[in-house]
């Protein structure tokens, strides 16, 4: 009748255990990246970009292997950074927390999947808000 | 039977690890597949709709994610449903610590299963 909490609550755990084990992994992609902060617009080409999640904070990092333009160390600006995946283009609004030569790290604030516009006919209604 | 060139396979990839969802559709899509992250259940919803559900031919999904499991069982019930790789159970990424290698074993995996489709 009742849910067997031990057997559920364990469950629970090895999911939580897949994910954690899972967290720390970090996928690198290389590939341009547009951005548009307060501190200057500008493409960067051929970047490698890792998505970390921050497990305590629930939220994402972004490590941007090259240094951007403008950006210096003492840099904690906001900005918005354009990626593209196949029909849709990933925009990340981040806060820049570190920079250096080897490249910059920032704290993702919010993530969105847009569409592209010159690909009209499909998913014109993929527009979504995430908060992370 | 003539096989389905690859760009017509369509693939979600529906996961709350943004870096992941990121990587692997982004992989897909350099292997010559259509291939769409999603990071929330409403959010693949709306890709599914917009793609018409009867062309989405794989879904990888995290099946722990919220909502996850009733989506993955709403589209077993489906006409024509996608295949689905639940990744909750594998050891794809939790003992595969070297990225090629990584890479390598998604691709498999997928051709593994879209090789079980009919074809088109």
């Amino acid at each position: 009748m009742f849910p067997d909490v031990a057997a559920s609550g364990s469950v629970a755990l090895a999911n939580r255990a897949a994910i954690e084990r899972r967290s720390h992994a970090r996928y690198p992609i290389e590939l341009d990246v547009r951005y548009n902060g307060s501190w200057k617009k500008g493409v960067a080409t051929r970047v490698q970009v890792r998505l970390a999640i921050l497990v305590r904070e629930a939220s994402f990092l972004a490590l941007i292997s090259r240094c951007l333009k403008g950006v210096t160390s003492s840099c904690l600006s906001t900005g918005r950074f354009y990626w593209k995946v196949c029909l849709l283009q990933l925009v990340i609004t981040a806060k820049i927390v570190r920079s250096s030569r080897g490249g910059v790290a920032a704290t993702v604030l919010n993530h969105k999947f847009r569409t592209r516009r010159r690909y009209a006919a499909p998913p014109a209604s993929i527009v979504s808000d995430h908060s992370s | 039977m003539q096989r389905r060139q690859q760009a017509s396979y369509r693939i979600i990839v529906l996961d709350s690890d943004l870096g992941f969802v990121f990587w692997l559709a982004h992989t897909l899509v350099a292997n010559g597949y259509l291939a769409f992250p999603a990071t929330s259940v409403p959010e693949a919803l709306r890709l599914i709709q917009a793609l018409q559900a009867e062309s989405v031919d794989l879904v990888i999904a995290n099946p722990a994610l919220h909502g996850a499991s009733e989506l993955l069982d709403r589209l077993r019930t489906r006409r024509v449903s996608p295949k689905v790789i639940a990744f909750e159970d594998r050891t794809l990424d939790t003992e595969i610590s070297d990225i090629k290698a990584r890479e390598a074993a998604w691709l498999k995996e997928i051709r593994a299963r879209l090789e079980k489709l009919p074809s088109a």
